[in-house]
């Protein structure tokens, strides 16, 4: 007898939904500073969904259930394996510093050493502070005052679902969705410009 | 009120939750708005299934096959369902499509026909206002042209009716 859940199971669009949702997670890191691949590791959203995808076919991510708690179930098994390699120390030694001119003060200790630089932007500025938000409402204030308006609610007042939303901005869940599409397509064309610097 | 600061995991969960709220796509998408979106997002879904479906089949060899044990059902159905099209069965697609467009044109073809021939213009074809008397539009000079051809036409007309008199 197969496998209950097995045939019910539409593994190419639950890749696709696994891609997508990858690219949502990389696309605000690069909206803020980072780039598409993962700096150190050169993972791309294809390669993480894969990667997710093949861990439970391989029973190393054992699930049973419908395709969509299987959905949200390797969703967000991806996205805490996106974030944590972006932690990772492999992402953080590869950034580039310019070449040390090696000259030393009177003490003779070196002018600028490694030390010295900005070890570069750390993916938890993007998850604990502001400077997502920050960079979203100075984008969208002056072109886009739906989508900010939008941005507002969920970061101000702490609303998540499309009808909650709907609610405090007066519109409806359609809209809402609509809003959230445009936005989407936003943070897709406006790639890491001018981040701000957090020391 | 509590003075715990919240863990990393509960700082990540949070931040999926805003990301899902400021982005999240809804479910219950179709496969073609599925495909679109995700091309908006700069990935080919036909690529991503053939990176998929190689490595599971790389892996399916390596970890199973050539050790003589059977796949897991879920990886056997996936690599089913994620095997790209032989060249024969895309040829076949290729003519299946081929004639469903050759169909559909014909179809046409024959709904317009059928509704020409069923729907004549009710009081008997009806004609544009003629050119020649669209005064706004015409120069003095056209209008002097008109006017002599018009009157070259009608003296022609008399001469023909003297004739037959």
């Amino acid at each position: 007898m197969p496998t209950p859940q097995a045939p019910m199971i539409d593994y190419q669009r639950l890749l696709d939904r696994l891609a997508e949702r990858a690219c949502d997670v990389l696309n605000v890191g690069r909206f803020v500073a980072e780039d598409f691949v993962v700096d150190g590791l050169g993972k791309s959203p294809v390669d993480f969904s894969v990667d997710v995808f093949v861990l439970y076919l391989t029973d190393a991510l054992p699930f049973t259930g419908d395709e969509e708690a299987l959905y949200h179930f390797l969703a967000e098994v991806m996205v805490h394996d996106i974030l944590d390699q972006k932690r990772s120390s492999a992402r953080k030694t590869t950034k580039k510093v310019p070449h040390l001119s090696g000259e030393v003060d009177d003490a003779g200790k070196l002018q600028i050493g490694l030390d010295d630089f900005d070890s570069g932007f750390s993916i938890d500025q993007l998850v604990e502070g502001d400077l997502f938000k920050e960079r979203l409402y100075a984008l969208l204030k002056p072109t886009e005052p739906e989508l900010c308006e939008l941005a507002e609610a969920i970061f101000e007042l702490n609303v998540l679902t499309p009808r909650e939303i709907a609610d405090v901005i007066g519109t409806t869940p359609s809209e809402i969705q609509n809003r959230k599409k445009r936005l989407k397509t936003f943070l897709g064309k406006h790639p890491f410009a001018a981040p701000q610097k957090r020391n | 009120m509590s003075n715990v600061k919240p863990n990393r995991s509960q700082k990540d969960a949070e931040f999926v939750k805003r990301l899902d709220a400021l982005i999240g796509a809804p479910d219950g998408r179709d496969k073609s708005a599925l495909d679109e979106d995700l091309r908006e997002c700069g990935i080919d879904p036909n690529q991503l299934r053939k990176v998929a479906y190689d490595r599971i089949r790389s892996i399916a060899t390596q970890k199973y096959t050539s050790l003589g044990k059977d796949c897991p059902p879920q990886m056997q159905e996936a690599l089913r369902q994620l095997r790209p099209p032989t060249p024969e069965e895309e040829e076949l697609t290729k003519r299946s499509q081929a004639a469903s467009t050759v169909q559909t044109l014909l179809s046409s073809i024959k709904a317009g026909v059928t509704s020409v021939l069923a729907n004549p213009v009710p009081g008997g074809a009806t004609f544009a206002p003629a050119f020649r008397n669209k005064q706004e539009e015409l120069t003095q000079k056209d209008r002097d042209l008109l006017n002599s051809q018009q009157s070259e036409l009608d003296s022609g007309q008399d001469k023909k009716r003297q004739e037959n008199d």
